[in-house]
C-alpha cells in the first residue's frame, strides 16, 4: 500500500510545473520513437523484394538529388552536434588530483622525535609539489648525526626524495652521512641538500619542518 | 540533370571499387530475409550497438578517473567531478550508464526471442552458447563497472562478491589473486583493469558470434513457413540500421541531459550509509542470497544449474518443429526460468535492506514452478501445424500509409532536416553560453530527428521500388 501511494504522490510531483520541461522532454521521446515505430511497422509490411514497382520509382526519381542532400545534411549535422560537444569536454574537462583542495590542507604529521634514532631516516609524502602544485610528492627526514647536525645547526632536516636528475628515489645512507642516489650515483649533502658529486645538477628542495612540544614533527612545506 | 548523374555515377565507381578492394563483396551480397525485419529481431543489433556506445564514452571516462582511494574516496570524486564539472560529463557517464543497462535488457530480450522461436536449432547451437557466454561477461563487466563509482552501492557489491569468492574452496587463493590485500586501494584499480580486460574479452566475443551468424544467416521462420522474398542488405538494410543507430544515440543523449546518471552516497570509512542494493540484473541472484542459505549455493550453484540447462537445451530440445507451441520441454522450461527469474527480482526489489525468510520464498518458487509449468503444458498440447501459405496482399491494394508517406517522401524528410536544425541551432546557442545541460538536451533532440531524416530519405532513396 505504502508504495503505491509513494508511486502516486511521485507521478503527482512528476506533473507539477517545475518538472513541466522534463515531462515535456519524455512526451517528445515517446512520441517521436512512437510515431517512427508506428511508421517502421507498415514499412516493413509492404516489403515485396520480388515486386519492383515503377510506379513509385515514378513517385520519388523527380526529387532524388534532394533527398540525396536531406542524406549527406542529416550526416553532416549529425557529426557536428558530435564533435561540437567532445571537443568543448576535450578542451575544458579537468582532472581531480589527491582529492583535497588547497583550504584544507593541514600539514602532515611525520614521526615523533622518540621515534627516529640519530643517523636514520624516515619517508614520508607531501601533498604538493616543490612548483606548489597539488599532487603525491615523497620526502625523506633525516636525524643528522652530531657533526653533522653542528655543521648544519639543526638535528632533523627534510628533503624531496625525488632525485634532480631524472627521479630516482634517493635515500640516506648512514656509513657514508650521504643522500645517494642509486640510478646514477648522484651523492648529496645531507646538511644542505646540495650536490656533492655525480650527474645531478640541481640540489634537492627542502622541507620546512616543525616540531612541537610533544616531539611531534610536522611537515610544513617547502622551504 | 546530366552533371548531377555523372556526378553520382562516379562516387558509385568509388563505392564499388572500395567494396571490391577491401573484400566485403561478400557481405553486400548478403540477403536479409523478410521475416528478419520484425523488431522482435532487432534487439541483438541493438545490444551490439550498445557495446559500441559503452567503449566509446569508457574511453573518454578513462582519461577523467582516478582509480585510487587514499583517504577521501578520490574515485568517487573523480565520479562527482566528472558528472557535474566537466563540460558534457553528465551525458558521456549518463550513456555509458544507460547504455549498460540497455545492453543487458535488450541481451535478455534477444536470448528470449532466440529461446522461444528454437533459433538454436541445427546448425545454430554453438552460435547460441557463445551467444550466452557474451551475455554473462556482460554482466560481469557491468559488475566490475558500477563497483568503480565508490558509493554505498558499489561497496556494498564489492564486499558480497568478496565474501562470496572467500566462501569457495580454495578462496583465500583466489580472493588475493581478485583483490590483492583487499584494501579498497587495491581493489579499485584492480577492478578498473578487469573491467576494460573483460570488456575487452567480450568484443572478441561477439566478433565470434557475429561471425557465425554471417557463416550460417539469419534462421528461417520459426513457424515453417514457405521461404520467403528476401531484400539486399546493402544498402537498404544498412542504411535502416544506420537510422535506428542514430535514432537510439539520439533517445540516450536526451534522456541522460533530463535525467543525469545517479550517483549514491559517498562511501568514508566509519560513516553510517544505508545498505546499496544491486543493479536489477543482479537482484534475483541477490534475493537467493537474502534468503540466508549458503551464499555459495545461492549466489553460485543455484543459477549456474538454471542457466546449465539453458545452454544444454538444444541437445535436449526434440526439435521436431521450431514452434514454441511445439517444443513442450523447452517453453515449459523457459517459462518457468523466467517466472522464478521476476518473481526473485520482484521480492528482492520489494524488500529492500530485509532478509527474506527462506519459507516464504521457497513456497513461492514452488507456487511459481506450478503456475508456469501448468501455462506451459496447455500451450503446448496442442502441436501447431507447420504454416504452408502466406498472406499476400494482391499486387494492387497497396498500403495507404506507406503511399502516403512514398508520395510526401520529399517533404516530410525536409522537414524533419529543417526541425533539427532549428533544434541544433538553438542548441549551439545554449553551447556558447556554456549551458550545458539544455544544450546536450536540444541536440539529442535534434540528433533523433535527424535520424528519422535520415531513414525517410533512405526509403525514398534506395526502398521505393520494393514497396507495393
Amino acid at each position: 500500500m505504502n508504495t503505491i501511494g509513494q508511486s502516486f504522490a511521485n507521478l503527482i510531483s512528476a506533473a507539477s510545473l517545475t518538472n513541466l520541461k522534463d515531462l515535456g522532454v519524455v512526451l517528445f521521446l515517446v512520441l517521436v520513437i512512437g510515431v517512427g515505430t508506428i511508421i517502421y511497422y507498415f514499412y516493413i509490411k509492404s516489403f515485396r523484394p520480388k515486386h519492383n514497382n515503377p510506379e513509385n520509382n515514378k513517385r520519388t526519381i523527380n526529387r532524388r538529388n534532394f533527398l540525396v542532400g536531406v542524406f549527406v545534411l542529416a550526416l553532416s549535422g549529425l557529426i557536428a552536434q558530435f564533435l561540437l560537444p567532445l571537443l568543448e569536454l576535450l578542451k575544458k574537462g579537468t582532472v581531480i588530483t589527491g582529492g583535497i583542495s588547497p583550504g584544507q590542507e593541514t600539514p602532515p604529521k611525520i614521526a615523533n622525535v622518540a621515534d627516529v634514532p640519530p643517523d636514520s631516516q624516515v619517508s614520508f609524502v607531501l601533498r604538493r609539489n616543490p612548483d606548489g602544485s597539488p599532487g603525491q610528492h615523497p620526502a625523506i627526514l633525516i636525524h643528522l648525526p652530531k657533526d653533522k647536525a653542528a655543521v648544519a645547526g639543526k638535528e632533523f632536516v627534510a628533503y624531496s626524495a625525488i632525485c634532480t636528475h631524472l627521479g630516482c628515489i634517493v635515500g640516506y645512507k648512514s656509513e657514508e652521512d650521504m643522500i645517494f642516489c642509486p640510478c646514477h650515483a648522484g651523492y648529496f649533502d645531507p646538511t644542505n641538500g646540495k650536490v656533492i658529486s655525480g650527474p645531478p645538477k640541481k640540489p634537492l628542495p627542502e622541507v620546512k619542518l616543525r616540531i612541537d612540544e610533544n616531539g611531534d614533527i610536522y611537515a610544513e612545506g617547502w622551504v | 540533370m546530366q552533371k548531377a548523374g555523372s556526378e553520382e555515377s562516379c562516387i558509385k565507381k568509388f563505392v564499388r571499387w572500395l567494396i571490391d578492394r577491401t573484400g566485403a563483396s561478400d557481405f553486400t551480397k548478403t540477403i536479409i530475409p523478410r521475416h528478419a525485419l520484425h523488431p522482435m529481431y532487432s534487439f541483438g543489433g541493438l545490444a551490439s550497438l550498445m557495446f559500441f556506445l559503452l567503449a566509446f564514452t569508457g574511453i573518454i571516462q578513462l582519461m577523467f578517473y582516478v582509480p585510487a582511494f587514499g583517504e577521501e574516496n578520490i574515485a568517487y570524486e573523480s565520479v562527482r567531478h566528472f558528472t557535474e564539472s566537466v563540460p558534457y560529463g553528465f551525458v558521456v557517464r549518463g550513456i555509458h550508464s544507460y547504455a549498460a543497462t540497455l545492453m543487458i535488457l535488450l541481451s535478455m530480450l534477444h536470448f528470449l526471442r532466440v529461446y522461444f522461436t528454437g533459433a538454436y536449432a541445427k546448425p545454430r547451437e554453438l552460435t547460441y552458447v557463445v551467444g550466452i557466454v557474451a551475455g554473462l561477461l556482460s554482466i560481469a563487466s557491468a559488475f566490475l563497472g558500477y563497483s568503480l563509482r565508490m558509493d554505498h552501492i558499489s561497496v556494498e557489491a564489492i564486499r558480497i562478491g568478496q565474501s562470496l569468492i572467500l566462501q569457495l574452496p580454495g578462496g583465500e587463493w583466489l580472493y588475493s589473486l581478485i583483490f590483492g590485500s583487499g584494501s579498497f586501494d587495491e581493489v579499485i584499480p584492480r577492478f578498473l583493469a578487469f573491467h576494460i580486460g573483460v570488456a575487452g574479452l567480450l568484443a572478441i566475443i561477439l566478433l565470434l558470434h557475429f561471425y557465425m551468424i554471417h557463416a550460417h544467416h539469419i534462421s528461417p521462420p520459426y513457424d515453417d513457413s514457405e521461404s520467403e522474398p528476401t531484400i539486399p542488405f546493402y544498402p537498404n538494410f544498412l542504411l535502416t540500421e544506420l537510422a535506428v543507430a542514430v535514432v537510439a544515440i539520439g533517445a540516450l543523449v536526451t534522456f541522460s541531459a533530463v535525467f543525469p546518471p545517479e550517483l549514491g552516497f559517498k562511501f568514508v570509512f566509519g560513516k553510517e550509509l544505508p545498505v546499496g542494493q544491486p543493479e536489477w540484473y543482479l537482484m534475483a541472484m541477490y534475493a537467493l542470497i537474502k534468503t540466508g542459505i549458503d551464499p555459495v549455493l545461492a549466489g553460485i550453484v543455484i543459477p549456474s544449474i538454471g542457466l546449465l540447462i539453458l545452454v544444454i537445451m538444444p541437445w535436449v530440445d526434440p526439435l521436431h518443429s521450431r514452434h514454441p507451441m511445439n517444443r513442450r520441454i523447452a517453453t515449459t522450461y523457459g517459462l518457468i526460468f523466467v517466472g522464478e527469474y521476476i518473481m526473485l527480482f520482484l521480492y528482492g526489489q520489494l524488500t529492500p535492506g530485509e532478509q527474506i525468510p527462506l519459507l516464504n520464498a521457497l513456497l513461492l518458487a514452488i507456487a511459481v514452478a506450478l503456475v508456469m509449468g501448468y501455462v506451459g503444458f496447455r500451450l503446448t498440447s496442442k502441436p501447431v501445424p507447420p504454416k504452408k501459405t502466406q498472406k499476400q496482399r494482391s499486387d494492387g491494394a497497396s498500403s495507404y500509409a506507406v503511399r502516403v508517406l512514398l508520395r510526401n517522401v520529399w517533404w516530410i524528410a525536409g522537414l524533419l532536416l529543417i526541425s533539427a536544425f532549428v533544434l541544433c541551432g538553438l542548441g549551439v546557442l545554449n553551447h556558447l553560453s556554456e549551458n550545458y545541460y539544455d544544450a546536450a538536451m536540444l541536440f539529442g533532440s535534434s540528433i533523433i530527428l535527424m535520424g528519422w531524416s535520415l531513414f525517410v530519405a533512405k526509403i525514398g532513396l534506395v526502398d521505393a521500388k520494393y514497396l507495393t
